[in-house]
């Protein structure tokens, strides 16, 4: 299997009992979580950070940080990684903050209603935030082999490590999309064609009867000659 | 994992330092998790699949471009800008995961699950799909069955059809729709 680049890279990872499914679980457990995934989406409304970004707040976690926590623990950590490090609220002055909920802890946040910002979100729930983009006529068609390259630079990128190296066939041509791995860290949108390529299961792991069907960006293929 | 009193102060002094900024409403946070609660969820995509069901025009254009056909029903938007619909058969069954994050069609199916988001999830159904159905969610799926594995790793949004149950004969949209399934659109449940 190829290297493992952050701690979210999962795919065919090793060591993994039993999915633990409850077809009747809430959304949320605990209030807080319900919580963090409103800021979530309130902050990301009005555009404070983007949505590579916000993915690659998590990817940068310690493995077992990440491995430790909870889905929206690790929302959480994102939030605070991302308006601090883009400088909306001051780490010093959240940490303070902190210190002060755990000292009084049954003090509420004050109301406050901001109707303007639950218009915004109306229209981007609606009309959607598509990262889809012009480019210049896809490189591959449909049934072309092509290689998933070897090495991706560090930092954010959505190729998942299981099929680095691996050929696989087009099976799907799809819009051109922002590019997450420069998009994510204020390098540009560079968009790219994208397509659903199909590897076989025993290509990737010397083993299984089935196809994975992995989307990428133009850049992440190579040609197999 | 944090204690959850920790958690809590966290995100309060989160919540409380965006009101100071301006920046957002408290009661405005939560009039937005309302409505993920509230309006959207797995009976929007039951509405698709059932139409797909009774009207093989609509399935046809459903699989060939579902972003389109679920607009027909006021379907789409924010984290399913695009969608692809993929369909479950007798040969080919289809089942979809995140290994990356936790990519999910919101506006057909809501906002995902936990065991949809979990390490466990995402590590093996890619590896061994076969052996997660037939063990974690008493799947178990003939050996002539053909299994695609659909990492939604880009910007689309996978959703499966799964296959009409027999016995729903003469059935309306509404009442089939009754029948749909989140796990059976992500194809760790049959019908």
């Amino acid at each position: 299997m190829g290297r493992m680049d952050g701690p979210h890279d999962l795919g065919g990872a090793a060591g993994f009992g039993p999915v633990r499914f409850d077809p009747d679980e809430p959304l949320f457990a605990h209030d807080w979580e319900r919580k963090v995934f409103g800021l979530t989406m309130a902050t990301s409304t009005i555009g404070l950070y983007n949505r590579d970004e916000n993915r690659h707040a998590r990817e940068r976690m310690p493995v077992e940080d990440y491995r430790s926590t909870g889905y929206f623990e690790q929302w959480l950590v994102a939030l605070e990684t991302n308006l601090t490090e883009l400088g909306v609220l001051d780490a010093a002055v959240l940490r303070e903050r902190v210190a002060e909920f755990l000292e009084e802890p049954d003090e509420e946040v004050r109301g406050k209603d901001k109707p303007e910002l639950f218009d915004l979100f109306r229209d981007t729930l609606e009309f959607g935030a598509s990262l889809d983009r012009p480019a210049p006529p896809p490189k591959y068609e449909v049934g072309a082999e092509v290689r998933a390259v070897q090495d991706a630079k560090p930092g954010h990128t959505r190729l998942p490590a299981y099929v680095r190296g691996h050929v696989g066939i087009i099976r799907r041509v799809d819009p051109a999309f922002v590019l997450p791995d420069t998009n994510a860290h204020h390098e540009g949108e560079n968009p790219e064609n994208t397509y659903n390529v199909g590897f076989r299961a025993q290509d990737l792991w010397g083993k299984g009867d089935h196809e994975v069907c992995v989307d990428v960006w133009e850049s992440y293929l190579e040609p197999v000659t | 994992m944090s204690d959850d009193a920790e958690l809590r102060a966290r995100v309060k002094a989160l919540e409380s330092l965006l009101v100071e900024r301006g920046l957002i409403g408290a009661d405005t946070v939560d009039d937005i998790v309302e409505v993920y609660e509230s309006e959207i969820g797995p009976l929007l995509g039951a509405k698709v699949v059932a139409k797909a069901w009774v009207d093989p025009d609509f399935k046809e254009r459903l699989l060939s471009d579902a972003t389109a056909a679920c607009a027909e029903l006021g379907i789409g938007g924010l984290q399913g800008e695009h969608l692809v619909a993929v369909e479950n058969t007798d040969t080919v069954h289809n089942v979809v995961v995140c290994t990356l994050c936790s990519c999910y069609p919101w506006p057909v199916l809501g906002i995902p699950p936990n065991w949809y988001k979990s390490p466990e999830y995402r590590a093996r159904m890619v590896a061994e799909p076969r052996q997660v159905l037939a063990q974690d969610f008493a799947l178990p799926l003939g050996e002539d069955v053909e299994i695609r594995v659909q990492d939604s790793s880009a910007e689309i949004r996978y959703f499966t059809v799964p296959q009409r149950p027999a016995g729903t004969e003469g059935w309306d949209e509404e009442r089939l729709a009754s029948v749909v399934t989140r796990e059976s659109m992500v194809g760790v449940a049959v019908l």
